[in-house]
């Protein structure tokens, strides 16, 4: 069995007296006096655009630039459980449920003229016209000071593809969620408790594997909105 | 202060001013200097083409020489990185050699390390007018961690213009037994470096190794291009 | 098993490489030589990653198993592969299995390493690469050029080139549109595929967690969409803890790539879970040995293994600046590639490899897990001379030349002999103090050079060197 000759090979040349001790004390990582502000900071310097959106107002204005920037009105919101985290100021009203349609709701917020299609509660992809989404939005479970990474999780966000696959990605942050750094995220995260993929995303998709010319928007998204709420 | 000089068989047979100039510039400064006639190689050239018994041999040889003395001053990085990191790799831990290489490893010093680090000096009383640059040797600046050292030296010499060349950290080529096994690279590097001194617009190249200074001055002299290579320890005695 | 060449006669002659490798190689350096000036512990960090890094190699068998249990708790599988050629039938058995036609991969070394795409597609398989420089590699027929850029050696029209010929593209010498019409072709490939095949950066053993760093999107999308994802993993990528990630983290993406971190950072646990949306309904992690436990033998050249592939030795390495990736003839190239391969393959066939290198030790300095390159491979010179010391090569003349040369360096009677009468004949040989005879390996030197003669009186009998009492 491979298994066991790959093992006895490596255990026959091991060395009696183990001298390489597993160092405890990790070095330090930076601590910065305003966290929240080099998040948006070096988030912004890695192209993500953050935008406001603790009060009513400003999220809505922050929404309606996304949909600007989409140029469509097909927006894939990954769980509704977000709406409770963020405390999203829709009036949701779900008309379409007659129709037999997957769960797409309309939402309304009558004071600020805003009309928000959103598309949740999917079963399964085969629902979604994958390649047809313009934006999709999740939220995150962390943001890391350090680097401006967003850290979503495939417990508690919707589908893998579609955070990447979308032009245009948006992801929801709690200002009070935010760590200082991958110090402190890496030994506070219990990685594989209930979720099978965390992703650490930082700013939009690039490459630079042509004359190493950076580009922006490879397969992944060409846009990232990151929305503090 | 006395110390033993340990002038390298290339400059012993190619390059004896560099040792004469070395020789001189320590007396002047009071340290008492014994050359050694028994001296040879340090056995680098069989130790970098991978011949540990021939090298061994040679080292043995070196050893003996230089076991008893209680300073060694040497005027090249890369025989200094040979004698303080390497030696040690030829012989078996634990054999009697060892325990000497261990020895002659802790008080051999590189001759700029030695002026700076050792005897506190970084005037020496020459004068020299003229545009120098600066090659970081890579044995030197990498092994024995020395770059500071010289560049004091040279900022001391009194009417001396001193330029950074770009990428002076940047290998000249040579290699030693590269030079012999990859020509063509050897010579593109090598080349690349005579780019940069020339935008330097240094009159003069200054290195602590002899083997960099022949490398990059053959292909000067090749091209025709009038920029002079010294040692370190030539600018120093002017 | 055939000798491979360095082919340095092609690379230096390549006027269009010359032209576009070291300006792209200097730029990664000056992107990586700031990144690293923004962390005021860096060499704490590349520290405590050597020391991770060697700790774990010293137990690694405990480690792989806790890395499989973990993973196999999560509703993965783990499969052990000795060599190439047995991870591509294990491959190719899942495939069959579960009726894969299509498969989409992201990038890794590994797969290169153990042939994979041609493994694949002998059985029956579609292979795309999803990475914009492997796929470029892909349509060209050609193997990788570099680690981290593969297609370094391009430059944007030779893309545009290949594109206009394998894509019916409009030739045009913008990057961007080049880059968005790999991103319209390859999305039908990630929505299409069966298996999505990935490398893996660390596996931690801790969680049983794979990491796959990238800036893409495209291995988020090969480790989601399809319904099987197989992960490749060398033996020597576990490392203990998620902690030691952060660092990891760290020194991987700024040495390769100058950036506080990659725009994506994939942790996978398994496959999907009940509940989740998407995301492989199987998970299998291959863990490769091909060659790694026969490096792990010996406790000094052990450190070989530490390499987490982020490509600074090659981006700073004065000879890989000159030659590219290509030149070299082997997987892994420039330092890495000198110092792995001859331990992965009979040190025969990469005779030439260890001695491509001037020894001058910026990639060691460069290392972020502080690989003693230089000393590696003076050791596996050291192998290469024992291992030519045997029947009719035992006299070749560079060994007799050396042989000689220590007999009379080691006396300085025999030294002083030959010195003088070396002056007698070299007279003859010179013109205006240079030679003006080529003979090897003054004639190797004397090509681009002026080489100097021996200096009509040694150091030895000058004034200076009369010294005190000996």
């Amino acid at each position: 069995m491979s298994r066991e000759v790959i093992l006895s090979r490596l255990r026959d040349f091991q060395n009696r007296e183990a001298s390489e001790v597993l160092p405890e004390v990790v070095p330090e990582f930076p601590d910065f006096d305003d966290p929240l502000d080099t998040f948006k900071r070096r988030a912004e310097k890695a192209g993500t655009v953050v935008l406001d959106g603790q009060s009513d107002e400003r999220f809505a204005a922050a929404m309606r630039r996304v949909l600007e920037e989409a140029g469509s009105e097909h927006l894939y919101w990954e769980k509704t459980a977000i709406f409770e985290k963020h405390r999203i100021p829709f009036e949701l009203s779900s008309r379409s449920q007659d129709s037999g349609e997957p769960g797409v709701l309309v939402s309304e917020h009558a004071e600020q003229g805003f009309q928000l299609p959103v598309q949740t509660e999917i079963q399964s992809l085969d629902q979604v016209d994958v390649p047809g989404v313009a934006v999709s939005v999740a939220s995150a479970e962390t943001g890391i000071a350090e680097t401006g990474t967003l850290v979503v999780s495939s417990a508690n966000s919707g589908s893998r593809g579609l955070s990447v696959l979308p032009p245009i990605h948006v992801i929801l942050l709690s200002p009070e969620d935010v760590l200082m750094n991958h110090r402190e995220f890496f030994q506070s995260v219990d990685l594989g408790q209930y979720e099978s993929a965390r992703l650490l995303v930082t700013g939009p998709s690039r490459t630079a594997d042509i004359e190493k010319t950076l580009i922006i928007g490879v397969h992944g998204p060409r846009k990232l909105f990151a929305i503090l709420r | 202060m006395k110390v033993s000089f340990f002038s390298t068989c290339l400059v012993d047979q190619l390059f004896p001013q560099v040792g004469a100039s070395a020789v001189r510039l320590l007396r002047r400064l009071g340290v008492e200097v014994d050359c050694d006639p028994r001296q040879t190689c340090c056995g680098q050239p069989a130790f970098n083409t991978g011949y540990a018994s021939e090298a061994r041999k040679v080292a043995s040889y070196f050893i003996k020489v230089y076991r008893d003395v209680e300073t060694i001053v040497v005027p090249s990085g890369s025989c200094g990185a040979m004698i303080k990191c390497h030696m040690l790799e030829i012989f078996p831990k634990g054999s009697p050699q060892y325990q000497e290489v261990l020895a002659i490893a802790s008080k051999t010093f590189e001759l700029s390390d030695f002026l700076v680090s050792k005897l506190g000096i970084v005037e020496t009383g020459a004068r020299f007018t003229g545009t120098v640059t600066y090659h970081d040797s890579c044995h030197q600046l990498r092994e024995l961690g020395i770059s500071e050292q010289p560049r004091a030296l040279i900022r001391a010499v009194e009417g001396i213009q001193f330029v950074e060349m770009k990428n002076s950290t940047r290998c000249c080529g040579f290699g030693g037994t590269f030079s012999v096994k990859f020509p063509g690279i050897s010579a593109e590097l090598g080349r690349d470096k005579l780019r940069w001194i020339q935008e330097s617009n240094a009159e003069y190249v200054i290195a602590n190794d002899v083997s960099c200074l022949m490398h990059l001055d053959g292909l000067l002299k090749r091209e025709r291009i009038p920029v002079e290579t010294m040692h370190l320890a030539e600018l120093l005695v002017k | 098993m055939n000798r491979i060449e360095i082919d340095v006669a092609s690379a230096l002659e390549d006027r269009r490489l010359q032209a576009i490798l070291f300006p792209a190689l200097q730029r990664s350096v000056e992107s990586r030589d700031e990144a690293v000036s923004e962390v005021e512990n860096w060499e704490e960090l590349r520290d405590f990653g050597r020391r991770v890094k060697l700790h774990t190699l010293e137990k690694l068998p405990f480690y792989l198993e806790k890395l499989e249990e973990n993973v196999v708790g999560h509703g993965g599988k783990v499969l052990w592969a000795e060599s190439g050629e047995d991870a591509v039938r294990m491959i190719l058995d899942i495939a069959r299995e579960r009726a894969v036609r299509k498969v989409v991969k992201s990038k890794t070394m590994l797969g290169e390493e153990i042939h994979l795409n041609q493994g694949l597609e002998k059985g029956g398989l579609e292979v795309t690469e999803t990475d914009l420089g492997e796929y470029i590699v892909q349509l060209s027929d050609e193997v990788p050029s570099h680690i981290v850029t593969p297609a370094l050696h391009k430059s944007r029209h030779d893309v545009a080139e290949l594109f206009e010929a394998k894509l019916g593209m409009e030739p045009t010498d913008d990057v961007a549109k080049l880059t968005l019409t790999a991103r319209k072709v390859l999305r039908r490939h990630f929505l299409e595929a069966d298996l999505g095949i990935s490398g893996v950066n660390f596996g931690i053993a801790e969680t049983g967690t794979i990491v796959v760093v990238e800036n893409e999107g495209n291995a988020r999308l090969s480790t989601s969409l399809p319904r099987v994802h197989i992960a490749l993993m060398g033996i020597e990528k576990v490392i203990p803890r998620t902690v030691d990630l952060s660092v990891f983290l760290k020194l991987l993406t700024r040495s390769a790539t100058g950036q506080r971190i990659t725009s994506y950072v994939n942790l996978i646990s398994g496959p999907k879970r009940e509940g989740e949306l998407d995301g492989p309904e199987e998970f299998f992690l291959i863990l490769i040995d091909n060659g790694r436990s026969q490096i792990y033998e010996d406790k000094f050249l052990r450190q070989t293994l530490a390499c987490i592939r982020c490509g600074a030795c090659q981006n700073i390495c004065p000879v890989f600046q000159r030659l590219g990736g290509h030149a070299y003839g082997t997987v892994y190239q420039g330092p890495i590639g000198s110092i792995l391969t001859p331990q992965m393959f009979p040190i025969a066939a990469v005779e030439e490899h260890p001695f491509a290198s001037s020894l001058c030790g910026a990639c060691e300095e460069t290392c972020p897990v502080k690989i003693e390159i230089p000393k590696i491979l003076l050791r596996l010179r050291q192998q290469v001379q024992e291992a030519r010391n045997r029947g009719i090569q035992r006299f070749r003349p560079e060994r007799l030349g050396m042989l000689i040369w220590a007999w009379v360096v080691s006396s300085s009677r025999r030294y002083g002999i030959a010195s003088r009468w070396l002056r007698r004949v070299q007279s003859a040989l010179l013109r205006n103090g240079r030679f003006k005879l080529a003979v090897p390996p003054i004639s190797a030197w004397q090509k681009d050079r002026d080489v100097p003669g021996l200096a009509p009186k040694r150091f030895r009998d000058y004034r200076e060197s009369e010294g005190a009492e000996h």
